[in-house]
């Protein structure tokens, strides 16, 4: 045996191209379909332990997918917005405890969520360094932001504009890092989170300056009559919230009527969430409610029936393949029939031939499936990663 | 050690036929079979060796009947007791010259590989000046160190007969010379009986005995 | 070829039904370790409310009112301290725009009680205050709504109401505390009705609600107890003294001798009315309350 597979592989190594293409299309052809598998079934897990873990989401009367994607894995385009009145309002039902989500500002690539500290704890999540944001200005992030950015606590992070020409006076802001999450394996490890009113700091609902009416501002007052005062264009507005100039940052307006983009809602029991449901059917609604793991168990079936065209397409694919392995196992043997005759001729043993090109065969196998193996760990482990990159 | 009696052999669907009614070689004779093409020089040797089968008489090889044998049977009997010698060499290019050498051991159960073996691998390519080859690659050896290993991997079991099918044929007068040279030299120093096919008139006058197939024919044709 | 396809996904989706199982038993079983965690922590942001969840409570609950300088209306907290408030099981909070820094932090939604929220539609806005444009907001004034709810003592029942309902505990203080303020409120409707119609003064502008329930007529000034007025605010009072002739000045605090003197001059007499907002050096937020009466009836 150890003289067959000595054999094989000086003839494999000899020939060493036409040996690796074969083991090459026979890894691929394996690999297409498993992988596939493993992507799909990766992703519909952590697809799916999300949205099981999230029991319900308003938000704007629209796309269901688009609003799960944005909420939960703070994917796809920002939803429209919706005011914090709906906040209240779920509050006000007395049937579960609202989140508010505002997720529509970045920091370079990573999402910048908006939110009440409740989420930490809904989502379980836990500080790996640093202590929850306390103060205006003050974020966490995620352990792979912070990773990828080489980030930790005492440093800084800067909210990306969304477009240089921003006349609404949306000036980014330096917000400072007081804690890192430990890693969740969920979209939150991707994630900056910052209090809700931070957030309406970057949209410009809130700002800090000078108190006008004191003296030291008079510069920038251009006139104060019957107790208004009309600033000029230099009042500072600050892109950072420090120790300092904290106390004046102020909101304009009455904050129910800022933006949100979802409300997750936390029914107390099964049946207020039913209750919770039954208050957004009203026609004239302009609310949508939905409950992220019927949207999710309609994504996958969706992508299931792909999967299964893609399979398809993968059987004719590996069917053709194969031919193919075969005729050229069938020409190679026409071009070593003298070998084989002179074997024949000296005496070697038919069964002993045979079992030299079966083990040429079973190595080329082999070597091609463990080759799909090692594609196939390699996907599960850094298929999320993939995902993220393909996908969104 | 060969003893040939009433032999006919003939090929499917051809006109070719070859007849022997007796044929004697004795051991440790060196014999040149000669003769035009197409008269059955090779098929002898093919017979002799049991690669194929008459289809009557009978053939003893050192007192064996081969056509009474299975073919497995054979096989085990060529590869121990016949070397065999091609004009094309036929080595594996695919194996050095080491691995072609001790190809018999690696693809038969009926010889096994022991450290005597290695022992006598290495005395061989001494005599034959290719000792510095041995882990080379076929496609870098001359035509004449080719022929040499193709000898090494025909005698390395020491078989008592040695059925060369025109060794000289591809190769230039010098390398002629060095091979018989060789060859000769080791049928005479073990005894071993040697059947060559040549058409080679040159050297003739190194064998015992010369069959020439075109006074087979004859002898057929007057018979 | 549905089917099929419905009965992979199930297939796919068992194992995560089970992680979600395990999931959520580990979620009740931290539920469970949380209630069974001593006293629930209850953190306040001012004295009174402090107050009335003691007295509600008892020492079924631990009440923190963290220690705070000056008025805890106008606090800033550090992170640390914002952070101890968010460790809390429950914090009340006043509403009414009470404490401006809650508007600057970030504390756990679910756990906010606003003990004012009952009445929210009768809050008192406050006119005067200074507005300001610049930017794209336009004209927009930092006006505020006055948040020294709990003067009315009404109101300050509405509030512990409130925090009784939430806690929701079987051995309950409040009834003891709703009789005693109800008490104290019918004691201070008689002693403020003699003081009907009579112009009044505040010496800063907390006493909104006070003046509304006991049908006051007063008006404030801007003025801390322990500094002096300059010439402005004399002048201004002088001003305010030609079309509300006030003859009594209720004060947070004691005013400083000099100002008392003066105004003593002026026939303004100073009165102590407390509101009491943070902890008091002596007694608590009732004996305050009591004082404040005594020194309401204890003018000549």
């Amino acid at each position: 045996m150890g003289d067959m597979i000595y054999m094989a592989w000086r003839y494999l190594v000899y020939n060493r191209i036409k040996t690796a293409i074969l083991i090459l299309s026979i890894a691929l052809i394996a690999f297409l379909p498993i992988g596939l598998n493993v992507l799909v079934s990766q992703s519909s897990e952590s697809l799916t332990v999300r949205a099981m873990s999230t029991p319900l989401v308003i938000g704007e009367k629209g796309s269901p997918l688009e609003l799960t994607l944005n909420s939960l894995y703070f994917e796809s385009n920002t939803p429209p917005e919706i005011s914090y009145s709906q906040v209240q309002r779920v509050n006000e039902t007395n049937l579960a405890n609202a989140i508010p989500l505002y997720n529509r500002f970045r920091s370079k690539e990573f999402p910048i969520v908006g939110t009440s500290i409740d989420y930490l704890d809904f989502r379980n999540l836990k500080l790996a360094q640093g202590r929850k944001m306390a103060l205006l200005g003050e974020c966490i992030l995620g352990g792979a932001v912070a990773e990828s950015l080489g980030l930790s606590v005492g440093d800084s992070i800067i909210s990306t504009p969304e477009s240089a020409f921003d006349l609404a006076g949306i000036y980014p802001l330096k917000m400072q890092i007081v804690g890192v999450l430990e890693y969740s394996g969920t979209p939150d490890d991707r994630a900056i989170f910052t209090d809700l009113k931070t957030t309406w700091i970057i949209s410009g609902l809130a700002h800090g300056h000078q108190d006008l009416a004191k003296p030291e501002a008079a510069t920038h007052v251009r006139e104060k009559e019957n107790g208004n005062i009309i600033a000029n264009a230099s009042v500072v507005n600050y892109n950072e919230i420090t120790d300092e100039n904290r106390d004046s940052f102020h909101f304009h307006g009455d904050p129910s009527t800022f933006p949100i983009t979802a409300v997750i809602a936390l029914p107390h029991d099964t049946k207020s969430g039913t209750l919770l449901q039954g208050k957004y059917l009203a026609d004239t609604e302009r609310m949508q409610i939905i409950r992220p793991s019927q949207v999710v168990d309609d994504l996958l079936e969706t992508i299931l029936t792909i999967q299964q065209y893609i399979l398809a397409g993968a059987a004719l694919t590996g069917g053709s393949t194969i031919m193919t392995a075969i005729l050229v196992f069938v020409l190679s043997l026409r071009l070593r029939h003298s070998e084989i005759e002179t074997m024949h001729r000296i005496g070697v043993p038919n069964h002993r031939v045979i079992a030299l090109l079966g083990t040429e065969i079973a190595v080329v196998l082999i070597s091609g499936i463990v080759l799909a193996a090692i594609l196939t760990l390699l996907l599960a482990r850094y298929g999320n990663f993939l995902i993220h990159n393909l996908l969104f | 050690m060969i003893r040939i009696s009433n032999l006919q052999f003939a090929y499917p669907n051809s006109s070719f036929n070859l007849g022997i009614e007796d044929l004697h070689i004795n051991k440790g004779e060196a014999v040149a079979v000669i003769g035009p093409s197409g008269t059955g020089k090779t098929t002898l040797l093919n017979l002799i060796a049991g690669v194929i089968k008459p289809q009557s008489g009978e053939i003893l090889t050192d007192n064996s009947a081969l056509s009474s044998m299975s073919d497995k049977q054979r096989r085990d009997f060529r590869i121990r007791n016949i070397g065999m010698i091609f004009q094309e060499f036929e080595l594996l290019e695919y194996l050095n010259v080491h691995d072609n050498i001790l190809l018999p051991y690696r693809m038969s159960s009926a010889l096994t590989l022991e450290k005597d073996v290695h022992q006598r691998v290495e005395k061989l390519v001494k005599r034959t000046g290719i000792a510095d080859k041995l882990k080379h690659p076929i496609r870098h050896l001359s035509q004449g160190e080719r022929q040499r290993v193709a000898f090494c991997r025909a005698v390395l079991s020491d078989p008592p007969l040695l059925l060369a099918d025109e060794p000289t044929g591809n190769l230039d007068p010098e390398n002629t010379d060095l091979v018989l040279d060789i060859l000769f030299e080791h049928v005479r120093s073990v005894g071993a009986t040697l059947v060559t096919v040549t058409h080679e008139r040159s050297y003739l006058e190194r064998f015992d005995r010369i069959l020439d197939f075109a006074d087979f024919r004859k002898a057929r044709a007057h018979g | 070829m549905k089917k099929a396809l419905m009965k992979k996904t199930v297939r796919q989706l068992s194992p995560l039904v089970f992680i979600a199982i395990l999931f959520l038993a580990g979620c009740s079983e931290n539920k469970n370790a949380s209630t069974h965690k001593q006293t629930p922590e209850i953190y306040t942001v001012n004295y009174p409310l402090a107050f009335f969840a003691e007295q509600i409570a008892g020492d079924q609950a631990n009440v923190v009112f963290p220690e705070m300088e000056g008025d805890p209306a106008f606090w800033q907290p550090s992170a640390e301290q914002v952070a101890n408030f968010q460790n809390a099981d429950l914090i009340l909070l006043n509403g009414a725009s009470y404490a401006k820094w809650l508007a600057k932090v970030s504390l756990p939604e679910s756990r906010l009680l606003d003990t004012s929220a009952t009445f929210s539609e009768r809050f008192i806005r406050i006119e005067d205050a200074t507005s300001h444009s610049h930017g794209p907001g336009g004209e927009h004034t930092h006006g505020e709504t006055a948040f020294t709810t709990w003067l009315d003592l009404t109101q300050a029942v509405q509030q512990a109401a409130a925090i009784n309902t939430k806690l929701d505990l079987s051995n309950s203080g409040f009834d003891k505390l709703k009789n005693d303020l109800l008490k104290l409120d019918k004691e201070w409707e008689s002693e403020f009705a003699k003081l009907s119609g009579q112009p009044l003064l505040g010496s800063h502008p907390v006493y909104q609600y006070l003046t509304r329930r006991y049908e006051l007529n007063l008006k404030s000034v801007h003025w801390e107890p322990d500094v002096a007025p300059d010439q402005d605010m004399w002048n201004e009072l002088k001003t305010l003294l030609s079309r509300h002739p006030a003859k009594i000045m209720l004060w947070e605090g004691e005013p400083l001798p000099e100002t008392k003197a003066v105004l003593e001059k002026m026939g303004i007499q100073s009165i102590v009315f407390d509101p009491c907002g943070n902890r008091p050096a002596e007694g608590n937020f009732l004996s305050t309350m009591k004082q404040n009466l005594s020194n309401l009836k204890s003018r000549p």
